[in-house]
């Protein structure tokens, strides 16, 4: 500790430089013994710093992300750099990474998207949070990658904003599970009965087989279904679910229907209950297994008792 | 055979001396209220029999490579001596009698650690999200099988840690964790865990695993202790805290990262 502080500024960053790179003395100061990574020993001294060694850790680190926009850095040591500035709140570096956003300095380099989406978690873990429209563009720049990310930049400006476009983001069920990696914070955030709520008012837009992973993620936790249910208490969760849970389109073509229209003149959409359970079950045999339409297994559902 | 035979110049004993010094530990304490043992990193290094004296082919560096390599440069620094002594112990991991008739192993990690390890550079989480995500998933109601498969699944990452870990078994075959109740007070008195006393806010959690084809165990050495840990004893067994001795410490190995396909129980937090 006495050690760094007596390193004057250009000392101070090879030797920043080097831990993030693990790499020579400085190396040597990751506890492997504890599982540190490179930023944990930084964040020790930074924390416990003097407020003259934290200024210039500060400069340090602002220096050192300055350099990796004209040099390439391994995107590991460039991951631990700015979970170092974002974990030391080092709000100086905002400016320097929007330029590096906008500039597209890191984004057109080789696993640019990658390191594109890095500078915007650190920015959005500083604070800073552009405007919806920012991370919509950014979310078309890294090609529909990180989907996650942009959700979790709109969750930030507005939950219900984010929830509409949950539909783009949850796309297919691997996108969707990098989605619910959020929901326990977002459940943290805002409760769960509105992420539950907004989650099944999104559902109509979401494929089948995204809801039933996600509808699951939900029952594993012991959150029930956000499949419908009655005699809900909640008017406006009431109401989200009546919304969310109509099948749409794509219910129907899942099942070999071409609408719920068409699938009532049938006839053969009957199911006698009003049990959410088992109209998530009837719905997932419908979406995954379109065959199960055929003979004894197919689910037919009154209308007169659905709880849509 | 200790440092003391062998055949030193008078200036390699210096250089010894110095590191002996540079890697004391004025407060360290094997038994609490007991006497001082400030020299117990550098009497590891000087007692271990795993750590030949000389360099010998197939066995983990010696006492003399270790001098050689403190002497190696012209920076005789306290700061650079302890530098070169880590780097040493870092080239020289898991050189130890390997370990064949492990199976069930138990671990203790520190939460902030896996969760460090889980927010990498593809993750979009923040760290903190990170370790809600965790949390949520060590917490999921239901039976262990289905929380261990959600583990298995979701935990989608190669490895579980970046370096090697340190882990135990019963040497009867229980499971480690039935047989070592996954109370805090108790993990850290038989396992030794010192490092872990001074900081009672660090989370941990544990898991058993077994290990997979390719990723042999060896017994520790004082190069995989390293220089910062006074608690590790070069013995095969870990150490208590509360003095008891090696016999109530359980046996102990080192090991390349597993995966969480590796895992035998779900990883749980500990209690207080």
């Amino acid at each position: 500790m006495s050690q760094l502080a007596d390193l004057n500024f250009d000392d101070l960053r090879t030797y920043v430089r080097d831990l993030l790179h693990e790499r020579g003395p400085a190396g040597t100061d990751i506890d492997q013994f504890r599982q540190e990574l490179p930023y944990h020993p930084l964040l020790r001294h930074y924390q416990q710093a003097s407020d003259g060694l934290r200024d210039r850790l500060n400069r340090v680190g602002l220096a050192l992300l300055e350099e990796t926009a004209a040099e390439t850095w391994p995107v590991e040591s460039l991951h631990y750099l700015l979970t170092f500035i974002e974990e030391g709140r080092m709000e100086s570096g905002i400016e320097a990474l929007k330029s590096i956003v906008s500039s597209g300095a890191w984004l057109e380099r080789p696993g640019g998207r990658q390191l594109q989406m890095l500078a915007l978690r650190t920015l959005l873990g500083l604070g800073w949070l552009g405007d919806p429209n920012f991370w919509l563009r950014q979310g078309r720049l890294l090609a529909g990658e990180y989907p996650e990310l942009i959700f979790r930049a709109l969750v930030a400006h507005d939950v219900e904003l984010a929830f509409e476009h949950l539909g783009e983001f949850a796309a297919w069920p691997a996108q969707a599970a990098h989605i619910l990696r959020l929901y326990p914070s977002l459940i943290e955030r805002h409760s769960l009965e509105t992420v539950r709520a907004l989650t099944s008012r999104a559902a109509a837009k979401l494929d089948p087989e995204v809801m039933i992973k996600i509808d699951a993620w939900f029952r594993q936790r012991g959150y029930g279904s956000i499949a419908p249910s009655v005699g809900e208490n909640s008017k406006t969760q009431a109401e989200a679910e009546s919304e969310s849970w109509e099948p749409g389109g794509e219910h129907f073509r899942a099942a070999g229907r071409t609408s719920w229209d068409s699938a009532e003149a049938e006839d053969t959409w009957t199911l006698g209950t009003a049990d959410p359970e088992q109209w998530a079950g009837a719905l997932r045999d419908m979406v995954i297994t379109p065959g199960a339409m055929d003979g004894a297994r197919i689910p037919t559902i009154l209308p007169t008792e659905a709880p849509f | 055979m200790p440092f003391k035979d062998l055949t030193l110049a008078p200036a390699d004993q210096t250089l010894l001396d110095r590191f002996a010094a540079a890697v004391r530990l004025p407060d360290y304490r094997p038994v609490p209220g007991g006497p001082a043992a400030p020299d117990q990193v550098f009497d590891n290094i000087d007692r271990d029999p795993q750590i030949p004296d000389e360099a010998d082919a197939g066995r983990p560096a010696s006492r003399r490579d270790l001098l050689e390599t403190l002497g190696g440069t012209e920076d005789d620094s306290e700061a650079g001596l302890i530098a070169r002594g880590k780097s040493l112990c870092y080239s020289q991991v898991q050189k130890g009698t390997r370990k064949d008739d492990v199976t069930v192993l138990g671990h203790v990690h520190e939460l902030d650690k896996l969760a460090g390890w889980l927010h990498d550079s593809a993750s979009v989480l923040s760290l903190a999200e990170t370790k809600t995500f965790l949390r949520d998933l060590l917490r999921m109601p239901g039976d262990e099988s289905a929380r261990l498969e959600e583990q298995k699944t979701s935990l989608a990452k190669n490895t579980l840690t970046r370096y090697q870990l340190w882990s135990f078994s019963t040497g009867d075959g229980r499971e480690p964790f039935v047989a070592l109740e996954p109370r805090r007070p108790l993990l850290l008195n038989r396992l030794g865990l010192g490092h872990l006393l001074a900081d009672p806010m660090v989370e941990l959690v544990v898991w058993s695993h077994t290990l997979p084809d390719g990723v042999p165990a060896h017994q520790p050495t004082a190069w995989d202790a390293g220089l910062e840990n006074p608690w590790w004893r070069p013995t095969g067994r870990t150490e208590p805290l509360d003095g008891s001795g090696k016999e109530s410490g359980f046996p102990e190995v080192i090991h390349n990262p597993i995966g969480p396909q590796d895992l035998a129980t779900p990883i749980t937090e500990v209690e207080p």
